[in-house]
């Protein structure tokens, strides 16, 4: 009989023997373990910086894998020139600005979009995506106001945030996978600081106790 | 320096990894500038303030998800020529001849299976979405052996798949509906080492179930296999059934528990209602003593579970 074992896969880890390189050419030789040893290795991480981005389990948990499907399907033409972490990140930025950019183009044409009633038409409502006075009383917590306020960063911002201060890489490693100069990047994310701190004005008591 | 020329250096004075021309510069225009040492001030909060954010904890089956929706890429792109799997290789590889006793070897071993097994007449074997689209037995396609039986001893359904070829982390699941996980277990199948899953027929999961499905995938096969089982009617028992106990609210155990008894308990609001009142604040001992009454039946507790018969 085989042997059984549990199929939670935080339960039943595979050995980190290979490298990831190793197991890159292995998966480009159609070895479908080690692909699936990749996901393993780097799937809390790569979710870590969804959710960040997010900040909801569904959409985190759909950006993750669209990315590792991209993965797949790119992995034959995957150079090495960077390492496999900075290639899924960067992976990972193309699915959430891709995402991002559908979202806003429905929320567009749903704005000119009239609604048909029984005798008549109107403009469809939409609801402000900005949190209403009562969210902005009931957060108390500081991560719940540093959170909300890096959820109301521009995309590219709340990426190079997220990269930084949550997934703790390099300005370098943030400047490979955003493919920018490093300078930009340093200049970007000071910028995008500086736009928190606009945005946490409000609640510099709370964020400074 | 200016403000929104100093400003363009606050997060590197707050790193410390300014240059030291950049630092002196920074630091004679905070000296002069209130607004910017209120903003150095709220900057290092700011940073400490991503310190404080909690970690993120994955939910449990999101890895298992994503690898799940690889394999069926992986699947699709066998049906788009992309990638060659496995274990159609190996088949393609084999002489006509290997084939042919590859394939008989692989009827014997599932008609063995069914022969010792004890294969009741009331279960019977779908197979969907690959050829063939219905049969008893599944030799003619190039896929592992499914044997389900029932041990009426046991009470219990024992899913038993055989291979001819090694397949490593051969992942089977038992559904019921789409969503209802009953059990699931990874191994690896050799042919001398089967993999094996049994559930009870008791489980809560099937006593509502008229059939379940059994997947398995693994990534070396070019799809996951999928079969239905309908279960047998249930047959009128007068010898008992021991079953485990899952639910505190004895309404829930009326039901669990009605199937097995030798005739149909009906489950009238008045019935449902009293049992309901009466069970408040109840333990689950005193719980099942008024379902004995209600039903009435005879409670025993074997081994932690309880057996209930008329």
């Amino acid at each position: 009989m085989g042997l059984m074992r549990d199929r939670d896969p935080r339960t039943n880890p595979n050995k980190p023997s290979a490298t990831d390189a190793e197991l890159i050419a292995r998966a480009r030789s159609g070895d479908a373990l080690a692909e699936e040893e990749l996901v393993r290795r780097h799937y809390r991480s790569v979710f870590c910086l969804a959710y960040r981005l997010t900040h909801t389990y569904d959409d985190a948990q759909d950006i993750v894998q669209d990315a590792f499907i991209r993965v797949h399907n790119a992995l034959p033409n995957f150079r090495g020139d960077s390492n496999f972490s900075t290639w899924v990140f960067r992976i990972v930025r193309n699915v959430f600005l891709d995402d991002q950019k559908k979202r806003r183009i429905r929320n567009h044409a749903s704005l000119e979009e009239m609604v048909e009633l029984e005798d008549s038409s109107v403009a469809r409502q939409i609801e402000d995506p900005q949190p209403g006075p009562e969210f902005l009383v009931t957060r108390r917590a500081q991560s719940d106001l540093i959170q909300q306020a890096v959820m109301e960063l521009p995309e590219a911002s709340r990426l190079m945030i997220a990269l930084y201060h949550f997934q703790h890489k390099s300005y370098e490693e943030i400047a490979e996978i955003m493919e920018l100069p490093l300078g930009t990047v340093k200049s970007r994310l000071n910028r995008a600081r500086l736009a928190l701190r606009g945005r946490l004005a409000a609640s510099r008591e709370l964020l400074e106790s | 320096m200016h403000c929104e020329r100093a400003q363009e250096f606050l997060s590197g004075y707050v790193e410390r990894s300014l240059d030291r021309p950049h630092l002196a510069a920074v630091e004679a225009h905070l000296l002069g500038c209130a607004d910017c040492r209120d903003a150095v001030l709220d900057l290092q909060a700011i940073y400490q303030s991503f310190s404080r954010v909690p970690a993120v904890e994955p939910p449990v089956d999101g890895e298992w998800q994503v690898i799940r929706k690889l394999r069926e890429v992986r699947a699709e792109d066998v049906v788009n020529n992309r990638h060659q799997p496995a274990l159609l290789d190996w088949l393609r590889s084999l002489s006509p001849l290997r084939a042919a006793v590859s394939t008989g070897l692989l009827a014997m071993v599932v008609l063995g299976s069914y022969v010792a097994g004890g294969l009741g007449p009331h279960i019977r074997l779908d197979i969907l979405g690959i050829s063939p689209k219905s049969a008893d037995v599944p030799v003619d396609y190039p896929k592992p052996a499914l044997y389900v039986g029932s041990n009426r001893e046991s009470n219990r359904i024992d899913v038993q798949i055989r291979s001819t070829t090694r397949i490593p982390k051969s992942e089977i699941a038992i559904h019921w509906g789409n969503t209802g996980l009953i059990a699931a277990s990874e191994s690896d199948i050799a042919p001398s080492s089967p993999a094996r899953l049994s559930v009870p027929w008791q489980s809560t999961d099937l006593m509502n179930a008229e059939a379940v499905q059994i997947e398995m995938t693994a990534p070396s096969l070019p799809q996951p296999l999928r079969y239905q089982v309908v279960l047998p009617a249930r047959t009128p028992r007068k010898d008992g059934v021991t079953v485990s106990f899952f639910y505190q609210s004895p309404v829930e155990a009326v039901r669990m528990l009605a199937p097995w008894l030798d005739r149909p308990v009906v489950l009238d609001a008045e019935l449902e209602a009293r049992v309901t009142l009466q069970s408040q604040g109840q333990t689950v001992e005193a719980a099942l003593a008024e379902i004995a009454r209600t039903i009435p039946a005879k409670v025993e507790v074997v081994d932690g579970s309880y057996r209930i018969y008329r």
